[in-house]
């Protein structure tokens, strides 16, 4: 499966800033923040329809001067994936887990095993002010607020 | 973000603040003087009066016929706020804060508290309520120079600038128990100049800390974290990845739980020099 497989990024919608080895992606689409580690963030920018899994992963060893077995790059395009940042269709599903790849390939000798951070970007420009909001669930997630709205501002 | 504004509006006031056209359009010119007065202590040394433009951003108030409530428009739509000048002034000054942080391309705005110590800047990222004032203010009687305690004013080179307006301090009572307080009333002085960076901290209080046990995160992760405070993400998210890399490159970045401010600041600064020898 892994020789077949040709995964591909998600690129449209998505805002990308390199930040000291490390990838931000932002999806507009979803207002999802996501930070890739070195390793996922190679594994991702190499996902372009046309290299494999296994390519994918020499390429990877030859960067890094390490090992990289083949469920590490599975491993990264599955938390891809899940954060809906490559293509689901052809996905292979593996299921792998951080410690079967730790015991197959032992931890020295390995790349950093990849990592894929997200969290929820605010949605508006009030969401970071005090007591101030959109809706009421604004107020009400403030400590300290009015828990009501009352246009851009927590209100009794 | 346009909407209609009144032609021949009896008093309006349009100005620029880093680079953000605003408009003030009120039915009362007696209450639109009274208004700029306040702002001064905004936007100070930040703000110049301009012709207006229709690419302003439009803030308006009007007083009902009853005359003990207000109606004010922001992005467009418009409010009732049932409640007298005073709170009117303190809720227009949010707003225009916000319409100038959410809009400038010339810096970003992170919702944090701010200080610089020995010449150097710390940052404070953190959500309403958690704490923070009371942080900036005893790391401020500790030497340090307030810078704000709301937003870091951050550049494309890493420097960090004052945005020092009145602290907030908050009653028992939420929002509108706050006192404006000027750093100075507490023992602290107000810093003037800008600032290298020189570390962002995330630091959460908690009830039950009575260890400091900091934890440096990586710029990636750190920039993740910032995301959340950053005013433009909604408006301008491009533009805040951007220049959010480029305001953090290589400053070290920490996160830590705390307890009372007051035992905790003395550490914060402790870490903060130490820090300066970390890449």
């Amino acid at each position: 499966m892994e020789k077949t497989f040709k995964p591909l990024a998600k690129k449209e919608n998505i805002v990308i800033q390199e930040a000291e080895g490390e990838v931000l992606v932002y999806d507009l689409n979803t207002n999802q923040a996501h930070c890739l580690n070195s390793t996922a963030a190679f594994v991702w920018q190499a996902c372009d329809g046309s290299n494999s899994v296994g390519a994918i992963s020499s390429a990877l060893a030859e960067k890094s001067g390490k090992q990289v077995p083949q469920e590490v790059v599975l491993m990264a395009i599955e938390q891809l994936r899940e954060k809906d940042l490559v293509e689901a269709a052809a996905l292979a599903t593996h299921g792998t887990s951080r410690r079967e790849v730790l015991k197959r390939a032992g931890l020295a000798a390995m790349i950093a095993l990849p990592i894929v951070a997200s969290l929820a970007a605010p949605t508006s420009v009030m969401a970071s002010t005090s007591c101030t909001c959109s809706t009421d669930a604004d107020c009400q997630a403030q400590a300290g607020c009015e828990q009501t709205c009352s246009g851009a501002l927590c209100v009794a | 973000m346009g909407f209609m504004v009144k032609e021949n509006s009896p008093a309006h006031y349009s100005f620029s603040s880093f680079g953000v056209g605003v408009c003030l359009d009120f039915d009362d010119a007696g209450l639109l003087d009274r208004f700029k007065e306040s702002l001064q202590l905004i936007f100070k040394g930040n703000l110049s009066e301009k012709a207006r433009s229709p690419n302003d951003q439009v803030i308006s108030a009007r007083r009902r016929d009853d005359l003990d409530s207000f109606l004010y428009t922001f992005r467009g739509e418009e409010f009732e706020l049932d409640a007298g000048e005073i709170r009117l002034f303190k809720l227009l000054r949010t707003l225009v804060r916000v319409t100038v942080a959410a809009n400038t391309e010339e810096k970003l705005f992170i919702h944090a508290g701010a200080v610089s110590w020995k010449g150097r800047g710390l940052i404070l990222p953190a959500h309403s309520n958690s704490g923070k004032t009371s942080l900036v203010i005893e790391l401020c009687k500790l030497g340090a120079l307030y810078l704000s305690d709301e937003y870091a004013v951050l550049d494309s080179n890493g420097m960090l600038f004052p945005f020092p307006k009145h602290l907030s301090v908050r009653g028992e009572g939420g929002r509108f128990d706050q006192q404006d307080v000027d750093i100075s009333e507490l023992g602290g002085l107000a810093g003037k100049d800008a600032v290298p960076m020189q570390m962002v901290l995330f630091s959460e209080f908690s009830q039950t800390r009575f260890e400091w046990i900091p934890k440096r995160i990586s710029s990636g992760e750190g920039l993740l974290r910032l995301i959340p405070h950053m005013i433009a993400m909604p408006v301008n998210p491009a533009f805040c990845l951007r220049m959010g890399s480029a305001a953090v490159r290589e400053v070290p970045i920490f996160e830590a739980e705390r307890g009372d401010a007051k035992d905790f600041a003395p550490k914060i600064l402790e870490l903060l020099e130490k820090s300066a020898f970390l890449g």
